[in-house]
């Protein structure tokens, strides 16, 4: 390598030596000024042409909204915001289903989203005509989630002690959702000092019957919403 | 060749062009003739994939019909209403397919106990999706001395980590100032994940359930952009039954977030950081800020 440089220069300085004898030194001097005043402006021009060839370009290819979000985006780079679906429609369900607008209206539970305890209406089977399908109503664990007493919890928030308020009882047994009401079971003051079973008596059909939607229980099913008064055990 | 003059030297270097292959001349004369033809192409090109196709839109690329720089979407939580109940938490899971776990969420609840010795409880049993039911605190009840749910989620820095750090450009800010991901163009490095001082980010794991369909990726919180950009409200501040979240447009000065921001006391998250946040707390309690 060293030696082909070596070579070159040699080949160099003999054609300048060349050039020296046919023009003579002042006129060689006076090329070399030339070419090289010559040579800066036109470096220049084809620089300035180069870059506004590539500015030029890049701006045609770039879209309208280079820098605004970065490098460019593709409609197929945001297609997860355009095509994704809401679920939580936030819909009227009011409308059609006026029995439960007409429960909630005034209640502390008439502010909420049904989809708040019901599922998302997107599940809603569709246009409502004919015969229209109740969305999975909620469940027990549907209550204490909001009321269940909490450290924590706003001390003005509507909550129960869920070991103490008849414990072991359905929420649903005496609320409905809707209205937030209970039913407060009936107290009982019995006339037994030394109960047996409550099923011995209370039976459909028995020496005292209860209501037809209760089901035979067992005593602490029953006892969970009944307290029994003075006189029982 | 030893003893030349040292005047012949200089000469040795303008005689070296001569030598190229292509002269200076053939050069100059192929850029006056390449150049322009390159931009004219260009030029044509550009008008005639503009006559072919759709044009692309100026006010915003993210989503049609939706002018982003309209709006400046503003959050409210309030910590003094909130009742911990995780309906919030289950909507975004299921708005957004949302891994169900804990590690892995777009927003949760903590519950934020201080206790009389001053120390501070922090807990969250699967981000607060089921509530604080089943989640005892570890103290008695008589050592609580303030005890407050807080709903976190990302906080829409103004001046953010995460687009900060991001090495090719896939979180960035929209115009109306919620920060997305793009997921077509994050390689989850996981750099955003680890910059985030409010811990709002999380890889999406591989399995069924992805947000955007794509596991591997960084996601957080889009104050539900697919929701919000159709001018609905977020699913968590649809579902809330005690109102503690409130989202709006703060260049309506008339709307919610803007009402309590003028009028009422707010703090953030994390202030001293500087990261600006676009989500503001009413009635944090200042040991549990």
């Amino acid at each position: 390598m060293a030696a082909r440089r070596r070579s070159r220069l040699g080949t160099r300085r003999r054609a300048a030596s060349r050039a020296l004898r046919r023009f003579g030194r002042r006129a060689v001097a006076r090329t070399r000024a030339n070419i090289v005043r010559l040579r800066r402006p036109a470096l220049v021009v084809v620089g300035v042409i180069a870059l506004a060839t590539i500015l030029g370009v890049g701006a045609f290819a770039a879209s309208g909204f280079y820098g605004q979000y970065g490098a460019p985006r593709t409609p197929v780079s945001v297609r997860s915001w355009q095509l994704r679906p809401a679920s939580y429609l936030a819909s009227d369900c009011r409308g059609c289903h006026s029995d439960a607008a007409a429960a909630t209206t005034g209640q502390p539970h008439a502010r909420l989203l049904c989809e708040t305890c019901h599922v998302p209406s997107v599940a809603h089977p569709g246009p409502v005509t004919g015969v229209v399908q109740m969305l999975p109503a909620t469940d027990e664990s549907d209550c204490v989630v909001c009321h269940a007493a909490l450290p924590g919890r706003p001390v003005d928030f509507s909550q129960v002690a869920v070991d103490v308020h008849y414990a072991g009882a359905e929420c649903l047994a005496c609320h409905d959702p809707h209205t937030s009401t209970a039913v407060k079971p009936r107290e009982v003051i019995h006339p037994l000092a030394h109960l047996p079973p409550c099923a011995t008596c209370h039976t459909p059909l028995g020496l005292k019957a209860y209501p037809a939607n209760h089901e035979p229980a067992p005593d602490e099913v029953c006892l969970a919403c009944h307290r029994v008064g003075a006189g029982g055990s | 060749m030893t003893d030349q003059p040292d005047v012949l030297a200089p000469l040795a270097q303008p005689a070296a062009p001569a030598q190229s292959p292509i002269s200076r001349r053939t050069l100059l004369k192929a850029a006056a003739v390449g150049v322009p033809c390159l931009i004219g192409g260009g030029a044509i090109f550009e008008a005639l994939s503009a006559l072919t196709s759709t044009p692309v839109p100026t006010v915003d690329p993210i989503v049609a019909n939706y002018d982003a720089a309209a709006h400046r979407w503003g959050f409210v939580v309030d910590a003094v209403a909130c009742i911990g109940c995780g309906k919030c938490v289950v909507a975004c899971k299921t708005e957004n397919g949302v891994p169900l776990d804990e590690e892995h969420t777009r927003t949760w609840i903590e519950r934020r106990t201080v206790t009389t010795a001053g120390a501070v409880i922090v807990q969250s049993p699967e981000a607060g999706s089921y509530g604080f039911e089943e989640a005892a605190l570890p103290i008695a009840a008589a050592d609580v001395a303030a005890s407050q749910f807080v709903a976190r989620l990302c906080m829409q820095c103004e001046l953010s980590p995460c687009t900060t750090v991001c090495p090719v450009g896939a979180t960035f800010r929209a115009a109306d100032g919620v920060i997305l991901v793009d997921e077509t163009r994050c390689i989850g490095c996981g750099y955003c994940v680890v910059a985030c001082p409010y811990g709002a980010r999380y890889l999406v794991p591989a399995g069924a359930r992805t947000p955007t369909g794509v596991a591997g990726v960084a996601d957080k919180c889009t104050f539900c952009y697919h929701r919000v950009t159709r001018g609905q409200q977020p699913a968590c501040v649809e579902v809330c039954p005690v109102q503690a979240r409130k989202f709006g447009d703060l260049n309506d000065p008339a709307s919610e977030v803007s009402v309590i921001l003028r009028d009422r006391a707010t703090r953030v998250l994390r202030p001293e950081l500087g990261t600006k946040p676009r989500v503001h707390y009413l009635g944090l309690e200042d040991r549990l800020a």
